[in-house]
């Protein structure tokens, strides 16, 4: 590979992830259903197909395998960080933490507010709105889908030694 | 006019073989007793061992020696790529919370409510688990200290990630769900 292919494919794939980032940004503050997590994969799967379109029509060689390499390391680290920013529970309490007098907060507080209260029972929504799970008169009971998956992560908790997960 | 240049180097390949042998590695290391149920350090061992096993390949297999920095440089962010990839599988796998409610379900074999949920919640440790895990996290890692019942973000560092985290969040219009 020459020095010029290298540096186009450098610069396709830092621009594609600019373009990602741009993209995901707008979109997030468009979007009315969709959950954020759905919006942040799949712009950068179509982020990272205009780039290869972009690429298409260039007058310079491009490596594919390096454009595709700069783009998604890149995207890596940004998911990495967006999945914390979207549902870490110990970065809601550090942001929340930030807005009280002080800085401050009873243990027990944190407790209710966000472990008992707003995370379970987000949790709890999430799964009913993925029909993972159904409310019947004696509580909330796995669906046919639910069980399938509760499955296949119990499968894969076994066969790499996951005892407990949360 | 179609540019693209699909040549592979041997250190490109060799970074790609080596990153798909992660979840191999995983699965042998996680049984080794002195690592037993220590799983950010299972993931660690298994990150060495692939990046050690690239740098054999790039050292000692003529085919995959890299011609230039770049190259090297290269296939490290597509070892870095696949390890965030796993990762984040594998902090699924073994932190996700609505996944390990599922689990919860799934072990109990019938109809939960939502206080025996919580209660039953990994394998009968409770939601109290998450608060005491979490928090021992966030004080290991200098961003909080206990003062009598309290929880105070920590001047320096706890302020500055969580003003790092807001900006972040209003930035990118989420709505943290925690």
């Amino acid at each position: 590979m020459t020095g010029d292919t290298m540096q186009a494919s450098v610069a396709l794939g830092a621009a594609g992830f600019v373009f990602y980032v741009a993209a995901v940004a707008v979109t997030l503050r468009l979007r009315r259903t969709a959950s954020a997590a759905f919006v942040a994969i799949t712009v950068a799967l179509f982020a990272y197909v205009a780039a290869l379109v972009v690429a298409i029509d260039l007058n310079r060689a491009v490596n594919f395998w390096t454009t595709s390499i700069i783009f998604w390391f890149v995207t890596m680290i940004f998911l990495m960080a967006f999945g914390a920013l979207y549902k870490s529970v110990s970065l809601r309490i550090l942001v929340d933490l930030l807005a009280r007098p002080g800085q401050a907060e009873l243990c027990s507080a944190i407790l209710q507010r966000y472990i008992v209260t707003e995370s379970f029972e987000n949790r709890l929504a999430l799964i009913l709105e993925n029909k993972w799970a159904i409310p019947t008169s004696a509580g909330y009971a796995l669906t046919e889908r639910g069980e399938g998956l509760a499955r296949l992560i119990a499968a894969l908790q076994r066969m790499f030694a996951i005892q407990r997960s949360g | 006019m179609l540019s693209f240049d699909f040549t592979i180097s041997g250190s490109l390949a060799a970074a790609f073989l080596t990153s798909a042998m992660l979840p191999f590695c995983l699965f042998v290391i996680v049984r080794l007793p002195l690592v037993v149920g220590r799983n950010a350090l299972q993931f660690l061992i298994s990150v060495i061992v692939i990046v050690l096993a690239w740098a054999g390949a790039l050292l000692f297999i003529p085919a995959t020696r890299p011609h230039d920095a770049s190259e090297i440089i290269v296939g490290a962010m597509a070892i870095g790529t696949a390890v965030l990839f796993f990762l984040e599988i594998w902090a699924l796998l073994s932190r996700g919370y609505t996944l390990g409610l599922l689990i919860t379900m799934h072990r109990s074999g019938r109809a939960l409510s939502a206080p025996e949920l919580a209660r039953s919640y990994r394998c009968g440790e409770g939601l109290d688990w998450i608060m005491r895990h979490r928090l021992a996290g966030l004080q290991s890692a200098g961003l909080v200290f206990q003062s009598g019942d309290a929880i105070v973000l920590t001047p320096w560092r706890g302020r500055a990630v969580a003003w790092a985290c807001r900006m972040a969040v209003r930035l990118l219009a989420l709505e943290a769900t925690g």
